[in-house]
């Protein structure tokens, strides 16, 4: 038995470079698991790809696998044979069934009771023959978004597979799939060295591919792109800032790496900045350069190939831009011919959504939301939102946005200061879709929080009522991130919205939606919070940190008030392992498990307390309970358990020393509403 | 190399590799699939190999002849090839070279684009390829036409001719093309360029546009009922063009136009639906 190198490189036509990625991944996790299923020996597996091959490298794998011999318990002694001696079905059945024979049994006592066993063995395997039978499943298993048919195939890849390398030191793999056999061949890059390349082992592989201008290894390719952006950046006085999801799309978009700098015509400057960034970086896949901070009239493209001719290839580039520049011109030129205003005439004929109508029925819900909003934060912007709703979905209907959907809002802020709007009711436009992605920047005025916070909640509410609800990994709409932006933006404002309460009260908006469902205004407000109670245990967990257990399921989280959430889950997490803190979870504790199931008087009776510890234990809570009030207006949770803390030591007196349980049934009823009394408020702050 | 020799080159390349050359169809369209060299020759089991040139109009890209990248009508040159080939990528590449570039002096990229023709009730998965950023070719494996399953499937290739040979000539303006030695792109096409932009945008009688797309919906349908399929596909076609200027004149609101839309896509998969079971 001997440890070889073991070689999987897949040939494909140019994979879509946002799912290379995944689809390696996922190769790599069938491959380990199988390994592990099949007891094949094996150390050390990396995963590698580019446009064109999906790479799985092994450094040990064994070229055998062992035998092995496995007790196996079969039937009990005294029904595995008959009164002849006979074996009985049961034991004909258990034979059969592991292909053993008698001579292989034996007899082994278990607690007194006999068992038939037997020795069941395996044969030692070749390992590259179980590779040969298990990777034409684990390669059509691999993780497919979109996979397509070619020629007469029935099977779907992401695009057509065009050759398989399998070694396993320097032997041969071979399988066969419905497209293409295995072999010892690999191809170089597709214009420099797209020949057929004989591999006689996993070393030559790693020799070949750099001659024939391929660089395996991702990292490798990214690193090489910085450096050259490094190089470039000295050489010609910019500064080229690194979009980390351009370059690692860029990094699956090439084999071999070669950056260069091209220019455009300096007259485009005069254009707003995203007309220009846009076409460059989600079009074109350039990077913008900047001098001293301000945009200038060069950009980084990387080639999939080396530097021969790359004076044809920057000139080239530098055709496109201008050709998009010039378009991007020519429909902000077309833009500037109608006001904003205008534009927004057209909205009644853009639709949101079928059953929800057209944006102008949209934003007349998002008016009412952002006016109650206003109203429940006491933000004094009445006036504002009613200049900013009219406007704000007007650029969808511009030609910019027409072709550079993904700066609607910022191409709509442009005009209005266009138009010479107040610059809070630009930004506010501007600002509506903040977030775009997690981690992106959120509103920053409080006009532009409130409508980005109406305009997401109408679509969830709205979406939701027309039965168009995220299920699992399907969300069209985004509502899952949309919802996630929400609490973000009422965490960062310190907004302190009650949500659950906001949103029952928003209900009748949707009446007409939901009951075309047949869903009933309960389930519906129901269903919109939980989903909001979901997404915000996933961001306090994901985002913010905070631990399952031991703080986020401490905390209600059913009123949705973001701001008094994050700082019980701020305090829980300090408090956590604190004496006075563990302290009262612990009575909390003691009074709960008292009072569970137990029925309570509705009013407490002064008169019914006798008992001295009883007195002494209200008392002592009454004069905390007014201190720890005022530190839960406060949200101060952690002077809200000091607070508490001196009265804890009364009450466990009281339980230490009396039975609570009175005999007296209205004594006992009295007690039980005390404790109740007790064991609400401190649940005020945690569960 | 001027536009004319471009087309010969290509149609020498593809013609030696067993396609039929076959001609523009009479019938206006927006892209050479519409052909019924494409569009029938992708439907049913037959091999086939075909190229040819296609003018195809874009009523909502007309510029009046004032841009020097946008027409109202460019010329496509279209191979379709069932089942497609294992080494159609390569055999694309060499048709490149053929035409004059260099593999190894351009950067050609295959990034991904999953075509889709929601008239024509098709899509496919593929690519747009670039030579140095500039998409030049749509390449596609169909999945789908008429709402048909496409199995064998057909590789679509479709050269921007336009495109190609201003790169070749190193001109910055299509109308600057040199067409053949004795005329330039602009002499033949710029006027045209200008009506047909003008009549889209300005002059069309929507009224009557309007009126045109019911009765060759109407035709289209009869003639399905007929059994006679070819005639049939012309009124289709006749609806995608109408659709195409009205579109343009922003005669169609956007709720309305998904409706259309959906009526010449139901067109569309009658029409393969009749085809299909006469396989002819």
């Amino acid at each position: 038995m001997s440890a070889n190198k073991f070689l999987l490189e897949i040939g494909i036509e140019e994979i879509p470079a946002q799912y290379v990625q995944k689809m390696a991944q996922s190769l790599e996790v069938n491959i380990q698991k199988a390994l592990v299923e099949n007891n094949i020996e094996h150390q050390n597996a990396y995963v590698y790809y580019t446009p064109r091959r999906l790479v799985l490298l092994v450094e040990q794998m064994s070229d055998v696998i062992a035998g092995t011999v496995q007790e196996v318990k079969g039937p009990a002694k005294k029904s595995a044979f008959d009164e002849q001696n006979n074996p009985t079905r049961a034991l004909q059945g258990f034979l059969a069934g592991r292909k053993l024979t008698l001579e292989d049994t034996f007899i082994k006592n278990i607690n007194g009771v006999e068992y038939i066993f037997a020795n069941q063995k395996t044969e030692a395997k070749n390992t590259a023959d179980v590779m040969a039978t298990l990777l034409p499943n684990l390669i059509m298993s691999i993780y497919q978004p979109n996979p397509m048919r070619w020629n007469t195939f029935s099977g779907k890849f992401i695009r057509p597979i065009r050759w398989i390398l399998c070694l396993l030191g320097a032997t041969p793999v071979n399988f066969e799939l419905e497209f293409v056999k295995s072999g010892n061949t690999t191809r170089g890059h597709r214009t420099l060295a797209n020949h057929e390349i004989a591999v006689s082992s996993v070393d030559d592989y790693l020799a070949k591919l750099p001659q024939a201008f391929v660089l395996l290894n991702q990292n490798e390719r990214k690193q090489i792109i910085l450096e050259q952006i490094k190089r470039l950046e000295k050489q010609y006085g910019i500064t080229v800032p690194i979009d980390t999801d351009l370059l690692d799309e860029i990094v699956n978009l090439v084999e071999y790496p070669t950056a260069a700098v091209g220019s455009y015509d300096s007259a485009f400057l005069a254009l707003p900045e995203p007309i220009i960034i846009t076409p460059m970086k989600d079009h074109q896949r350039y990077f913008p350069a900047y001098q001293n901070g301000k945009l200038t009239d060069k950009f980084v493209f990387v080639r999939n190939g080396n530097d021969y001719y790359i004076e044809n290839v920057i000139k080239g580039n530098q055709r496109v831009l201008s050709a998009r520049l010039k378009d991007g011109e020519f429909f902000y030129q077309e833009d500037l011919k109608t006001s904003l205003a205008d534009k927004a005439k057209k909205l009644p004929d853009v639709v949101f959504q079928t059953k929800l109508g057209s944006y102008t029925e949209k934003m007349a819900r998002v008016q009412e939301i952002s006016y109650r909003l206003n109203l429940a934060l006491n933000l004094n912007l009445s006036d504002k939102i009613d200049t900013t709703i009219p406007l704000l979905k007007a650029d969808l209907v511009s030609a910019v946005v027409g072709e550079f959907s993904e700066i609607q809002g910022v191409m709509g802020a442009i005009y209005a200061r266009h138009d010479g709007y107040a610059e809070d009711v630009c930004q506010a436009i501007e600002e509506q879709y903040l977030p775009r992605f997690s981690g992106d920047k959120l509103p920053q005025s409080n006009l532009g929080a409130v409508v980005a916070i109406a305009d997401k909640l109408d679509s969830i509410m709205g979406l939701c009522a027309v039965n168009l609800k995220p299920t699992g990994s399907q969300d069209p709409f985004a509502l899952r991130r949309q919802a996630i932006g929400i609490l973000a933006t009422i965490k960062a404002h310190n907004f302190d919205l009650n949500l659950s309460t906001f949103i029952k009260s928003l209900a009748p908006l949707y009446a007409k939606f939901y009951e075309a469902e047949n869903m009933s205004e309960s389930d519906f407000t129901e269903y919109v919070c939980n989903f909001f109670a979901q997404r915000l245990s996933i961001m306090l967990n994901e985002d913010m940190g905070f631990a399952i257990s031991e703080v986020i399921s401490k905390i209600d989280l059913s009123a949705l008030n973001m701001t008094e959430i994050v700082k019980k889950a701020e305090a829980i997490s300090k408090l956590n392992g604190t004496s006075h803190f563990e302290e009262m979870i612990q009575v909390m504790q003691r009074i709960d498990k008292m009072i569970a199931g137990k029925s309570a008087a509705e009013n407490i009776v002064a008169d019914l307390v006798k008992n001295a510890d009883e007195k002494i234990m209200m008392s002592a809570f009454y004069g905390c309970q007014e201190y720890a009030q005022i530190a839960l207006n406060n949200a101060d949770y952690e002077v809200f358990v000091e607070n508490i803390y001196p009265c804890l030591e009364s009450i466990n007196a009281f339980f230490d020393h009396n039975l609570v349980m009175s005999e007296d049934l209205d004594e006992r009823a009295n007690r039980m509403a005390e404790l109740k009394l007790i064991s609400d408020f401190m649940h005020k702050f945690v569960l | 190399m001027n536009f004319q020799e471009l087309k010969r080159k290509l149609q020498d390349f593809w013609s030696a590799r067993g396609c039929t050359i076959g001609e523009p169809y009479d019938v206006e369209k927006g892209a050479g699939t519409m052909n019924p060299l494409t569009f029938f020759g992708a439907l049913g089991e037959k091999s086939v190999a075909r190229a040819y040139v296609e003018p195809s109009r874009r009523p909502a890209d007309g510029r009046y002849g004032d841009n020097p990248n946008r027409l109202y009508q460019h010329h496509q040159f279209q191979v379709i090839i069932k089942p497609s080939p294992i080494d159609i990528v390569d055999t694309y590449i060499e048709s490149l070279e053929y035409i004059g570039f260099n593999k190894d002096e351009h950067d050609i990229r295959f990034v991904e684009d999953n075509w889709e023709s929601p008239t024509l009730g098709a899509f496919g998965k593929g690519w747009e390829v670039w030579l140095d950023g500039m998409e030049i070719t749509q390449f596609t494996f169909f999945q789908e036409i008429g709402g048909m399953t496409c199995k064998p499937v057909t590789a679509e290739i479709t050269y921007g001719l336009e495109r190609i040979a201003m790169y070749l000539q190193n001109v910055e303006n299509v109308y600057d093309l040199q067409y053949s030695d004795s005329e330039k792109y602009g002499e033949i096409y710029h006027r045209r360029e200008y009506d047909h932009s003008k009549y889209c945008f300005e002059l069309c009688n929507e009224k009557q546009l309007l009126q045109d797309f019911d009765n060759y919906e109407s035709e289209s349908k009869r003639l399905v009922s007929l059994g006679n399929i070819f005639t049939a596909y012309d009124f289709a076609l006749k609806c995608s063009h109408t659709f195409n200027v009205l579109d343009a004149r922003g005669a169609i609101s956007v709720t309305e136009r998904a409706h259309y839309i959906a009526r010449i896509r139901a067109l569309m998969r009658e029409v393969a639906k009749l085809y299909l079971s006469q396989e002819c």
